[in-house]
């Protein structure tokens, strides 16, 4: 059995819309059932996405380094998404990559 | 925050081990072809309440079931239902417990019958993975040095370790921190320390290590509809041999 908290740092997968089949991770929960979502690379921190809670697949996987960050309004990299999110949207795994 | 156990603590959680060992050993023999999946959960309601504890599983967030009972491509958080087990099919059972305060969580895959000899290969790699796990659960190694072991051995064999799902830290909540990833994320994770208590459990896939979730909320299936198994204990940190619960 597993937990799924929708907070800052939750990986997530979208289900809907042009992204879809790409995994995000959550920078900030907003009211109203959305989020907004980045991965370093499609959507970078300056350029985060807005989506529907219901159009996207929560994981039980949260970044938690990353999420803190973002909770304390810490500068988060695009290179640190973008090597968090490696093993999700890349083929290849991270031990394959070394 | 990661919870410290005590030994009265870690006495407790092995009393909720026994129950959820015990059981799985019970489930081991129901599993048969013809035997529904609602049947096997009945049973696992009734045998958890005549030990005076309660299913950790029931009501969780609404769950409406004391086990998970996921077949072939379905990788956890099957809902028991009118599901009639065949010969050749794969069951994955997870179940948790709690009594005196404490939960203990594990799973089995079972095979129903005959087998494929493919099926049975994944549930015995998978069930090593977990061991190969366990083997380096010592004080001072890491989280990575779990998510390595389960991930080499996997995909050695060729199979997909599910990334979207993790194991997690355990005691007086079912889910506690840390997140126990089955595959290495980048970072080293945190050292292990005595006392702390985690449920491992590897959940690999015959295919892809993709999967998609159904509009039940719940139910986890690999994306290309090949097996997945599951195998999952409960596991004290100690200043040396780690103590399992559910064995």
């Amino acid at each position: 059995m597993h937990e799924t908290k929708l907070v800052p740092g939750l990986i997530v997968y979208s289900k809907a819309g042009r992204d879809a089949g790409r995994y995000y991770v959550v920078c900030e929960v907003l009211e109203g059932g959305y989020v907004l979502t980045v991965d370093g690379q499609k959507h970078r921190m300056d350029n985060k996405k807005r989506k529907k809670c219901k159009h996207l697949t929560l994981t039980n996987h949260t970044l938690e380094g990353i999420g803190e960050k973002f909770s304390s309004g810490k500068q988060v990299f695009d290179s640190e998404l973008r090597k968090a999110l490696r093993p999700f949207n890349n083929e290849e795994g991270a031990i394959d990559q070394k | 925050m990661i919870s410290i156990k005590s030994k009265a603590d870690i006495a407790a959680m092995q009393r909720a081990g026994e129950i959820v060992r015990d059981l799985l050993l019970l489930m081991e023999e129901k599993v048969k072809p013809g035997v529904t999946t609602r049947e096997l959960d009945r049973i696992a309601y009734e045998f958890i309440i005549a030990r005076k504890a309660a299913p950790s599983f029931l009501h969780y967030n609404g769950y409406p079931a004391t086990i998970c009972a996921s077949v072939n491509e379905m990788v956890v958080h099957g809902i028991p239902g009118k599901y009639r087990l065949c010969e050749g099919d794969i069951i994955s059972i997870d179940v948790g417990a709690v009594i005196d305060g404490f939960h203990a969580d594990a799973a089995r895959t079972f095979g129903v019958g005959t087998v494929s000899a493919e099926k049975q290969r994944l549930m015995d790699v998978t069930k090593q993975c977990f061991f190969d796990a366990l083997a380096v659960c010592r004080e001072g190694n890491r989280l990575s040095d779990i998510a390595r072991a389960v991930q080499t051995l996997a995909e050695k064999n060729g199979y997909g370790v599910v990334r979207a799902l993790t194991g997690h830290g355990i005691g007086k909540q079912m889910h506690e921190d840390p997140q126990v990833a089955n595959f290495v994320t980048g970072g080293q994770g945190l050292r292990l320390r005595a006392g702390m208590a985690i449920a491992i459990e590897p959940m690999i896939n015959q295919g892809t290590w993709q999967v998609r979730f159904l509009d039940d909320g719940w139910s986890v299936l690999t994306m290309d509809g090949k097996p997945s198994a599951h195998y999952e204990n409960t596991v004290i940190i100690t200043e040396g041999e780690p103590i399992v619960t559910t064995l």
